[in-house]
């Protein structure tokens, strides 16, 4: 039995799919989207969080931590080094403010499966269900399958958030258990992609083509980052236009709501500083209602 | 199409009090809008004086005939008006000239013969403990009634059940006589009103003073005359009877459907004309601007589920909408075959930020009448919402709420041994030294002892004093609609109708459930402290334990998360309160029950409730509703709603309500309407009974907060209240904001 490894269950989601959802965060991403707004979900390994503005100096974590991360400074107050931190999780339980947080979490399916199935009325009043989503839940390509499949003997409605640069073999896997895929579209052209992801787009448009020549419905996401990719909505939807199991395209404007994610987990933010104004989101949207394509509000 | 013109709209804001002067709701008394025409009766002083003197003749005789006397002389002496901009009169005396005169002055004399139970009222609602009151505030009129017999044929039916009694004892007697007294005067009213429309023609006199001839001969023939006998019904009762009217028409739609669809089909009026009364009609209740909020319910599925309503719902909602009001406040009945376009349209008001609706949800609702005091199937299909989201018996149910007991209190007494420190008296019961307790099992027994005793005394007070209702303030219009109360010829809210209940309405329950985790958690499993510890950090309102403070505010079991074991104690501790209290006798040959709605008690018990083990400090507000306490609901939406329906809702017959806020992010575009729809179909499904929402983001608050003049219409819906933004305190503000910036 695979074990999952994740970083977060968020019920209620209401924009990851139809109906009232409850979305599964894997960790691990082939991408560094420089805008990315869940950098927990970056790395594979477990990470501590720290909100330190939160910190109530109650000192709970210094005695529950082995290495001394936790220690207090000459003034007695708490203070945290990351690098004597080994992500153990101990302070977590100790502390009563909810400063910390150990994002990383082995979890089996069978786990996983009965807190999805805790909000089972919601999704059948609403024809909701489960997404995935992460960080690149396709990374972990065999407990997809695995958790995918028990959905659907549930007759729950499955959903797969992916940012397409994964293989061939991972997509395969899931293809069968899989109602909808939230596909996200960075950009179109390869030395944009790269430059703000780090990676080559060819994977994920040939991934995308695979999907819809199998007539997967595919719900198109675009981030829609200004003086990054904002220049590229005509010739994605070029490549958009033509996909026929496309059920609609949401442009998702760039907000930089995880600046204080990247401070708490003690990591360089890339985040960018323009955000988009209504105008120019109307604008990208409007390239797309042109060129025939749906677009999702 | 324009419903009504602006110059009519700001005839009618200012008639009841001056729009561009300072109103405070709760004093809403003492204002009168613009001047009407002395000659047509006589000023407030000649008013007073004329009732005094008349209290002085009426001393010694049975109180209904005395206060018809009273009731007739106000209706024949008032200042009336009929203005060319509004179809529904002008009534100057609508500040209830009897409370003074008449009826306050029953109330102390029928209470200072109890020194005991005044003692104890006293008491309880100076230490916040419990507030007890004589409860004639949620009586709805039997419409059906009321709309096919009209004024004069609830007159003569009196009259023919008064001849048909073989032997009359002189109280019942007294009471037919009062019904004949005030139902001739309202007639004589409306008769002064047709000579004044006659005196002052303008455009709309012809249309008004035919339907005033009318109504005053038989029942009302059409939607105009039947929003008139609404309109003078309630002007009636509330302003001079004394009598709240908690719903216009039992359903709005369906007292008016058949009148409504008669209309259309003879051509009498348009659809658009209905809906410009209407726009009058609902106008009146926003300018009288009752602190309350006036209720009416629509919707709902007849026994037979053969009418559908709906369009004439949807024209309400779109009647109401297009008003921008936040008053009245409008109490949605649902159920499975209920028409989704209304539900959506409802849904689509809420989140635009129209916050004065409830859904109550049919299903939920049945199970809890049928299984909790035996009412027929088709008695709680109907019921009638009363209030906020009370559940009354259509017709045949008059409710007194007694009590609204302070389950924290009860904490509180458990680590003082049954002091009162707000009072420095001994209010609880004497459960012994708490830091003597050594198992949990102990603290807990103590808890239930201590909320016993306060149940106890309430109903043991409130036996004592809920008896005399028909003699402090009798329901002399309101008993000639209730057929029951006619045969028997006795006062319809006191005794007449077939379930004269009482009820109490549970406050701070999560407060108190959180309060009894953290002490398991924090004492007894973690022993991160002891109970003499928390003893003295309770006393010493925390001061000097942030630590422990801190501990206790993030305890890991809170209500609210679908914790099974957190919701086991919240289960437990709601359903030993329901079925302790419910089916225990009251003093009018019935029963009582139970409901969880705190109204603005969270906030004024809170202020009087000692420091709580759950991290709250003196003074704070406690829980409201069957909501977690605020920010506790770590896990969102959907593991509140369980939690919440754990408690099994349905032991709560008299009002069940959840509040849920929601994030704007949450409701928006269609994916966030159909999620709304999602959770108010999942909540019915499961028992849930009263649903309502805030739709709020915390900036916005926070603007709100700091630019008051900027959102003069924001609402929000307090425990069923529609309240003002801007009409909280600032302390309640915070509450909201809290709570709002928990949501994500």
């Amino acid at each position: 039995m695979e074990k999952a490894n994740i970083f977060q269950v968020k019920h209620f989601a209401v924009h990851d799919g139809p109906g009232i959802r409850t979305t599964v965060f894997f960790k691990a991403c082939p991408l560094k989207c420089i805008w990315c707004h869940n950098p927990e979900g970056l790395g594979p390994q477990r990470e501590l969080s720290f909100v330190e503005h939160k910190c109530i100096n109650c000192q709970g974590c210094i005695s529950a931590c082995p290495n001394g991360a936790h220690y207090t400074d000459e003034n007695g107050v708490h203070r945290f080094n990351r690098e004597l931190c080994v992500s153990c999780g101990a302070c977590v339980d100790a502390c009563y403010n909810s400063c910390l947080t150990l994002y990383g979490t082995e979890v089996s399916s069978d786990e996983l499966l009965k807190e999805l199935l805790e909000d089972r009325d919601f999704y059948d009043s609403s024809q909701g269900g489960v997404t995935l989503s992460g960080g690149e839940c396709l990374m972990q390509a065999d407990f997809c399958q695995e958790l995918l499949s028990k959905l659907k003997k549930l007759g729950i409605h499955t959903a797969v958030d992916t940012c397409g640069f994964v293989s061939r073999s991972a997509l395969d896997k899931v293809i069968p258990y899989t109602d909808l895929f939230l596909y996200d579209l960075k950009a179109a052209d390869e030395e944009v992609h790269i430059k703000c992801t780090g990676q080559s787009n060819k994977l994920i448009l040939e991934n995308l083509s695979y999907l819809s020549s199998l007539g997967k419905p595919l719900e198109i996401r675009i981030p829609y980052v200004p003086d990054f990719n904002s220049d590229q909505m005509e010739k994605l939807s070029d490549i958009i236009a033509p996909l026929t199991s496309v059920t609609g395209v949401r442009v998702l404007g760039y907000h930089n709501f995880a600046k204080s994610k990247y401070s708490s987990l003690g990591i360089p933010c890339t985040l960018p500083e323009r955000l988009p104004e209504p105008e120019e989101l109307e604008k990208a949207r409007e390239v797309l209602k042109v060129a025939g394509i749906k677009v999702l509000e | 199409m324009q419903l009504i013109s602006a110059a009519d709209r700001a005839y009618i804001e200012n008639k009841y009090h001056r729009s561009d002067e300072p109103f405070d709701p709760h004093r809403r008394f003492n204002y009168h809008g613009y001047e009407y025409d002395p000659s047509t009766g006589l000023e407030d002083e000649q008013m007073y004086n004329g009732l005094e003197k008349l209290y002085e003749e009426t001393k010694g005789i049975d109180h209904a005939l005395a206060k018809a006397k009273a009731f007739a002389f106000v209706l024949d002496n008032a200042r009336i008006d009929q203005s060319p901009h509004d179809y529904f009169f002008g009534f100057y005396n609508w500040a209830r000239p009897l409370d003074k005169t008449f009826i306050s002055k029953w109330d102390k004399e029928i209470f200072s013969s109890m020194p005991e139970v005044e003692r104890i009222m006293s008491l309880y609602r100076k230490s916040g403990t419990a507030e007890l009151w004589l409860d004639t505030d949620h009586a709805v009129p039997y419409w059906v009634d009321i709309l096919s017999l009209g004024f004069p044929g609830l007159l003569a039916r009196s009259e023919s059940y008064r001849k048909a009694a073989k032997e009359l004892t002189p109280k019942q007697d007294a009471f037919y006589q009062a019904i004949r007294i005030e139902y001739e005067a309202i007639l004589r009213l409306l008769d002064r009103l047709s000579d004044f429309v006659r005196a002052h023609p303008s455009e709309k006199s012809d249309l008004i003073l035919e339907s005033l001839q009318s109504i005053r001969n038989g029942p009302p023939q059409n939607s105009f005359e039947a929003l008139l006998v609404i309109y003078t019904y309630h002007v009636c009762s509330e302003s001079v009877d004394q009598f709240q009217v908690r719903s216009l028409g039992n359903g709005l739609d369906r007292s008016l459907y058949s009148f409504w669809k008669k209309d259309l089909e003879t051509g009498l009026f348009t659809r658009d004309e209905i809906k410009s009364f209407l726009a009058y009609l609902i106008l009146q209740y926003a300018a009288i601007g009752n602190y309350w909020g006036q209720p009416f319910y629509l919707c709902g599925t007849d026994y037979d589920e053969k009418t559908d309503i709906s369009e004439l719902t949807l024209d309400i909602l779109e009647v109401y909408d297009s008003l921008e009001l936040y008053n009245p406040k409008i109490q949605v009945k649902i159920d499975y075959n209920t028409n989704p376009k209304i539900v959506y349209r409802v849904l689509d008001m809420i989140r635009k930020g129209h916050n004065s609706f409830v859904f109550c949800c049919i299903p939920g609702i049945t199970k809890s009448l049928m299984s909790c005091y035996g009412v027929t199937d088709e008695e709680a299909r109907n019921c009638d919402i009363s209030g906020c989201n009370e559940m009354h018996i259509r017709g045949k149910e008059a409710c007194m709420i007694s009590a609204l007991p302070n389950a924290a209190k009860a904490i509180n007494y458990v680590f003082n041994d049954g002091m009162d420190t707000v009072l420095g008296e001994r209010l609880g019961l004497s459960t012994g030294d708490v830091s003597k307790f050594s198992t949990f099992d102990e603290f807990y027994e103590a808890f239930i002892k201590q909320f016993k005793f306060i149940l106890d005394t309430i109903l043991d007070t409130a036996r004592k004093y809920e008896k005399y209702v028909a003699e402090i303030n009798p329901s002399v219009m309101l008993s000639a609609t209730i057929e029951s109360s006619l045969k028997k010829g006795v006062d319809g809210y006191g005794f007449g109708v077939k379930y004269p209940t009482s009820s109490m309405l549970l406050c701070s329950f999560a407060t108190a459930v959180d309060s009894i985790l953290a002490v398991k958690e924090l004492v007894f499993e973690k022993k991160l402290t002891t109970l003499s510890e928390l003893k003295k950090a309770l006393d010493a309102n925390w001061e000097g334990y942030e630590s422990l403070r801190q501990k206790a505010l993030n305890a890991k079991k809170k209500y609210g998360n679908a914790d099974p074991d957190a919701d086991c104690y919240a289960a437990a501790i709601f359903r030993w309160f329901s079925t302790y209290v419910t089916g225990q006798e009251n003093s009018r040959h019935s029963v009582y029950k139970v409901g969880v709605p705190s109204t603005l008690h969270f906030i004024s018990q809170g202020k009087l409730t000692e420091a709580t083990p759950d991290g709250r400090k003196m003074g704070e507000e406690c829980s409201k509703n069957v909501a977690p306490v605020i920010g506790m609901e770590r896990k969102g939406v959907t593991a509140m709603l369980r939690s919440a329906l754990s408690t099994q809702p349905w032991l709560f017959s008299e009002a069940y309500v959840l509040d849920v806020m929601l994030h704007p992010s949450a409701v928006s575009g269609s994916d966030g309407l159909e999620a709304m729809k999602a959770l108010v179909d999942t909540y019915m499904k499961n028992d849930g009974i009263s649903i309502q929402f805030n739709v709020f983001s915390p900036e916005m608050l926070l603007d709100a907060q700091e630019n008051p003049a900027k959102y003069k219409n924001l609402q929000v819906r307090v425990s069923g209240w529609n309240v003002l933004w801007n009409d909280l305190s600032r302390e309640e503000q915070d509450a909201y904001i809290k709570r709002a910036s928990s949501l994500i």
